[in-house]
């Protein structure tokens, strides 16, 4: 079984936001919220860099580690997913995430609890596949359909890549060789640390 | 009659989290001077200037305040459950004579300590309320809120203040300069931005880090400002030359917690991944480290010793760490497990107590400080007549009897539709299999 990651090339990343857009059209994601973000470093200044930031589905989840009601569950490829029926928007993933994932919308029934919503890769939730109900909790389930991430599809660069990770890390190493010099892969070793196959 | 006491208290353990974790937390929240009363993780902790005193803030839906003693042990001495959701944020008001406290339910809450009661609850957030900042002559509060404002509040005349908006996302992180004319905001959209008090307006966005900001304090003398960010950086931003003057070393995980002696010598950062760095201002040396302990440090503050520090995070206690001379046999020693972090070798009732229930209800007699009411005796009881709980006006004024039938309702629809305006998160159980287990769990183990 694949063990699908995601990858952000930050020397191809152009800062268009196509990602971003792509993500909220596809899954119709509440105002207020982006489950995909573009964050650029040493804006203005010599050096700069964009990364496009998402889950990165993490080999040993931070945010499962803290989460006090079991609302996270891995798939057997490896994408991190969320029971909205179980959360209760503790925000305690949102502390726990390194990449600053988890988003919670601005006003929720509990007090001022929202459930938590977060990159799926493009996964959908524990609901019946591709139902109405998926649908509407978590967006679409393209991995269902036999697709890979609308964000990754629609970068034009290619500077984000998702799918198996020993195929995403191979391509990016031949850039690397390719290109002569690559520190690019932001995120990758803290997500997964111990090689592609974790 | 003492060791059939202590057979039933050993069983609930097992039942509540299991032998392992129950006792090995037990065990570790026992040593002296760590602050053990509250009923769920611990999220805010601030210690008065004079060290006496300290300040609490929980899942549990209460602030506590503690009295502190080197020479005894540290004591509880109140709890304040007014509160309708997780405490986060608690801030003493001139040392000892009142504090602020806020949370989840977006309301920021100020007490009288020589009087021992709420003064007054500003409401207007609308949504959780992460930190707070109090000015320096104790007359301007500011609470930060992930409705992506900073709201001000008028404390000597009551009154609530301006509204700063202008941040992109969720606002972590407050504080007001030693003038108070100015206050400055951290953001999850990686900003910090600074506002003027009067007005009400937007000065200027004073630095752009890109990741967000977690968490702030200020160095000593007010003019530099210590922040950590959710990529690990602990960087110093200096007001003057409006510029980065120190980037420490980052932790691997987010920094969640900072904190700066009494004397102003030395100040320690925190991570997600329980680490604590302790840094000499004068030369930025790290002196001391401590990673042993494991879940995130949430929350931090100095003793009047300088040499303590007292931590807490996914605990129902906070950690009382002598940072020099070091006592290691006072560390954790290993990881023992939460009550809800507890997965094997349960059945699927008792497994989804523990992993949905018991963060917030104990099967004992007694609340056990808990966010929610003990379920002792539950089958057969009205909705919302526990004594010694504070049941929301929803659950005061249900007729409902909870018995097999309505826990099933409860989760099967959630409990905005069985228990409207009720304190419980809404959550589901949406497989009757499950739903089926609980409820013979709980039938078996709640007389």
């Amino acid at each position: 079984m694949a063990r699908m990651k995601f990858l952000c090339d930050a020397e191809r990343c152009i800062e268009c936001n196509a990602c971003v857009t792509a993500c909220k059209n596809e899954h119709e994601v509440p105002w207020g919220i982006n489950r995909r973000r573009v964050v650029t470093l040493s804006d203005g200044k010599p050096g700069e860099r964009s990364i496009s930031v998402a889950c990165m589905h993490c080999s040993d989840a931070p945010c499962m580690a803290v989460c006090p009601v079991d609302c996270f569950y891995q798939t057997s490829d490896g994408i991190v997913l969320h029971s909205k029926d179980l959360c209760i928007g503790c925000g305690y993933c949102f502390f726990a995430c390194p990449f600053g994932a988890p988003q919670y919308p601005q006003s929720g029934n509990f007090g001022s609890r929202g459930k938590m919503d977060k990159c799926t890769f493009c996964a959908g939730g524990p609901e019946e596949d591709n139902s109405a109900e998926e649908f509407q909790k978590y967006g679409r389930n393209r991995i269902a359909e036999g697709k890979l991430p609308i964000c990754a599809e629609m970068c034009a660069t290619k500077a984000l890549l998702a799918g198996d990770g020993d195929i995403v890390s191979n391509i990016y190493r031949e850039r690397v060789v390719g290109r002569g010099f690559g520190s690019g892969a932001w995120g990758w070793g803290r997500a997964y640390p111990g090689g592609a196959s974790n | 009659m003492l060791s059939q006491t202590k057979i039933v208290i050993a069983i609930l353990l097992i039942l509540v989290g299991g032998p392992t974790s129950a006792m090995a937390a037990e065990k570790e929240s026992k040593k002296r001077f760590n602050l053990v009363g509250h009923g769920g993780p611990i999220k805010a902790l601030a210690i008065n200037e004079s060290g006496t005193m300290a300040l609490t803030g929980s899942f549990d839906y209460s602030a506590a305040l503690w009295r502190l003693d080197e020479n005894k042990s540290n004591q509880l001495i109140r709890r304040y459950t007014n509160h309708n959701g997780a405490v986060n944020a608690v801030k003493f008001i001139q040392d000892k004579k009142k504090f602020i406290s806020a949370g989840d339910d977006g309301s920021v809450y100020v007490w009288d300590l020589n009087r021992d009661k709420l003064i007054r609850k500003f409401d207007g957030h609308k949504a959780k309320i992460i930190a707070l900042a109090v000015s320096d002559n104790g007359e301007l509060a500011a609470s930060a809120s992930w409705d992506r404002t900073v709201r001000l509040w008028n404390l000597s005349e009551n009154r609530p203040g301006k509204v700063l908006s202008g941040h992109k996302g969720p606002v972590n992180a407050v504080l007001i300069s030693a003038d108070g004319n100015f206050a400055y905001s951290g953001s999850y959209d990686g900003s910090i931005i600074k506002w003027d008090v009067e007005s009400g307006k937007l000065v200027r966005t004073i630095y752009r880090h890109g990741w967000g900001i977690n968490v702030m304090e200020w160095l000593p003398g007010k003019k530099q400002i210590l922040f950590g960010s959710l990529n690990g950086d602990v960087q110093i931003f200096n007001l003057k030359t409006d510029s980065i003057s120190k980037v420490l070393i980052p932790h691997q995980r987010p920094v969640l917690a900072l904190a700066v002696s009494k004397d102003d010598k030395y100040l320690a950062s925190g991570g997600g991944d329980g680490t604590i760095r302790v840094w000499k201002v004068e030369d930025w040396s790290v002196v001391e480290e401590l990673n042993s302990y494991f879940g995130p440090v949430w929350a931090m503050d100095y003793g009047a010793d300088n040499k303590t520090i007292i931590y807490a995070g996914l605990d129902d206690f906070a950690v009382s760490w002598k940072v020099s001379p070091r006592n290691i046999s006072a560390e954790a020693q290993g990881k023992y497990p939460r009550r809800f972090q507890k997965l094997k070798n349960m059945s699927l009732g008792e497994r989804q107590f523990a992993r949905k229930c018991s963060i917030c209800h104990t099967l004992r007699k007694g609340d056990g400080n808990r966010a929610g009411p003990s379920l002792f005796g539950v089958f057969g009881r009205v909705a919302g007549t526990l004594k010694n709980y504070k049941y929301s006006k929803g659950l005061i004024e249900s007729n409902i009897v909870w018995n097999a039938d309505t826990i099933d309702q409860l989760f099967a629809i959630g409990p905005q539709h069985v228990t409207p305006g009720s304190k419980m998160p809404l959550q589901k159980i949406s497989q009757k299999v499950k739903r089926q287990a609980l409820i013979e769990f709980l039938k078996a183990n709640t007389q």
